[in-house]
């Protein structure tokens, strides 16, 4: 039966697929353990994160990457700079800022949510729960530039090993979700 | 010290020849010791060599320079080292739109009288060949370098129904295939785009390793439970990339647009719904490849549209040739087959399977057209009917 792609407000249809083993990881750094729990989305969870990546010989082999990037969840945007293996000046921004980003990348909260615990449980983001795979099988791409350049949306898939290595270090954060629903 | 340490060279029969300096006599020592074969008696000059003539060293080469005192400096504040293009500052920072050298004369240095034309080089406009992003696309390349033979989990490649190893092989086979093709493809044109461009042939170098690496991977996958490798493609796109004598340009466009489009959504269908974590990983990996390619190919059309807008159109009717090579292999049902027997889990689900490439080839289709427009060529009216009915039919399918 033919039907059209779930939207990005519900959740995709999961596929059969191999059951991964959990990449091995490092100890999170001292900075992360012991702390206060981080709340996703917040410029401190995206901090934490980035203070892993920098740590992270994984990530760090994916190589170089260039990058200002935008990650939308519910009404919260936060901008993060990926330069070369340093990740820095991340903050919140709003609309207008977020057009100057190279792209932006969106999930309702609760794909935000459902993809965040993937990563809790499994370590790493199983293949249904992937960048790529949400940006493949929701009805609209997660990721896009705002003013429809699309070299610069391209970025997306051009580093895209190093993004999702990015966002599987959350296994190693303490954290909750709370996130706001859109204004 | 010059005369010392050539009496030194002489004696032990290591130089091959002074030149005028040096007179007959030195020439016929060294001819003899160099054709001495072992326990050959060295012949003793007649008369004793006369002292060598040292002239004052020629040092008018010490000012041959264009840019003496141009420092380049790294990035120390990201880490992002001494790149390519952070050469580009000073007299150097000059890429001419036109370099008129057919020699090996790097951009920047001080041309000879006597190199004279080697041959070859003969595209020698900068809007045949250059991207501003080429420079970068040479430093990621070298920075994400990896390897299939220890990157990729071979060892869960394993467990699957014949049927679906069957179709994976066969989708193997054409991703090698094409991995080859682009290899020799564009190690063909080297040697015609002028080095006074070098940032684009340092990419195109790094390219050369991209896609062997797309050939050696999926023959590896191919390989890696005895399947081997299967049944040949028509080759009609094959031939239209390979015998594109009209320009580099139009080649970018057979390589890097339809077909490259193409790559990629095969690479992220089968990283979402790989049956196995070494398909997953593999296509996955291959993607920022392909898309560094993606990237030089959209900003060099981007140039050269906007440097000889009079050539829009030559490309757009170039796409169109282009889209008939391809819509030639796209009636093949092999690929297509394959592909749904593969990401539709056996023989027994090729309907779900078909349903999936359905979409597959909708997303093939838009993610030509978005490249196309990045690159200032919409196609709109121009697309061909095969791909129109591509997009209509992909657009109800379900995932």
């Amino acid at each position: 039966m033919a039907t059209t792609r779930p939207t990005k407000s519900t959740a995709a249809a999961k596929p059969a697929t191999a059951t991964r083993k959990p990449a091995a990881r490092k100890a999170a750094p001292a900075a992360t353990r012991g702390a206060k729990k981080l709340v996703f989305p917040s410029v401190e969870w995206f901090a934490g994160l980035a203070a892993l990546a920098k740590a992270d010989e994984a990530y760090r082999k994916f190589g170089r990457l260039n990058a200002t990037v935008v990650f939308v969840a519910g009404a919260s945007a936060i901008e993060v700079t990926f330069d070369v293996l340093d990740i820095h000046s991340i903050r919140k921004v709003n609309e207008n800022h977020m057009r100057d980003a190279d792209f932006v990348v969106e999930l309702a909260p609760e794909l935000w949510t459902a993809m965040l615990d993937d990563i809790k449980k499994h370590g790493h983001a199983t293949q249904e729960w992937t960048l790529n795979t949400l940006d493949l099988r929701l009805d609209e791409p997660i990721h896009a530039n705002l003013l429809d350049d699309g070299f610069k949306a391209d970025m997306f898939f051009r580093y895209n090993p190093s993004l999702q290595r990015f966002f599987d270090n959350a296994a190693q954060l303490d954290f909750t979700v709370k996130v706001a629903a859109t204004a | 010290m010059v005369q010392t340490t050539r009496k030194t060279a002489r004696a032990k029969g290591e130089h091959a020849g002074n030149g005028a300096t040096n007179g007959a006599t030195n020439g016929a020592t060294n001819g003899a010791t160099n054709g001495a074969g072992a326990g050959r008696v060295i012949p003793t000059p007649a008369t004793p060599p006369a002292p060598l003539m040292v002239e004052p060293p020629d040092l008018s080469w010490m000012d041959k320079t264009t840019g003496w005192g141009t420092r380049a400096l790294p990035d120390l504040v990201h880490g992002g080292g001494l790149t390519i293009d952070a050469l580009n500052i000073g007299t150097y920072s000059k890429v001419p739109d036109h370099f008129p050298y057919r020699n090996r004369l790097p951009r920047g240095a001080y041309p000879s009288p006597i190199a004279g034309s080697i041959g070859g080089y003969y595209l020698q406009d900068k809007w045949e060949q250059w991207a501003d992003c080429a420079g970068q696309m040479y430093e990621e390349g070298i920075s994400r370098r990896w390897s299939t033979a220890t990157d990729v989990p071979w060892e869960t490649a394993t467990g699957l129904p014949d049927d679906v190893e069957i179709a994976l092989c066969q989708v193997a086979t054409e991703l090698s295939h094409q991995g080859s093709i682009e290899t020799e493809v564009v190690c063909s044109w080297l040697q015609n785009l002028s080095p006074g461009y070098h940032e684009v042939k340092l990419f195109l170098a790094t390219n050369v390793y991209d896609s062997a690496r797309m050939f050696e991977g999926y023959r590896k996958r191919g390989m890696v439970n005895g399947g081997g490798m299967l049944f040949e493609s028509p080759g009609r796109m094959n031939r239209a990339v390979m015998e594109t004598f009209s320009g580099w340009t139009q080649t970018v466009l057979g390589l890097w647009f339809l077909r490259g489009a193409l790559q990629l959504t095969i690479l992220r269908y089968l990283a979402a719904y790989g049956p196995t974590e070494a398909d997953s990983v593999l296509a996955a990996r291959m993607i920022p490849d392909r898309m560094r390619a993606a990237a030089y190919a959209v900003d060099h059309i981007r140039q050269a549209i906007a440097a000889r807008p009079d050539q829009r159109v030559a490309f757009a009717m170039w796409l169109t040739n282009l889209e008939l090579a391809q819509a030639a292999d796209a009636k093949d049902p092999v690929l297509w087959e394959a592909l749904a027997v593969a990401l539709g889990g056996g023989v027994k689900q090729i309907d779900a399977g078909m349903a999936i490439v359905r979409r597959l080839q909708h997303d093939w289709v838009q993610s030509y057209i978005d490249r196309a427009r990045s690159a200032g060529l919409e196609r709109g009216t121009d697309l061909g009917r095969p791909y129109q009915a591509m997009l209509a039919e992909g657009a109800t399918a379900a995932t």
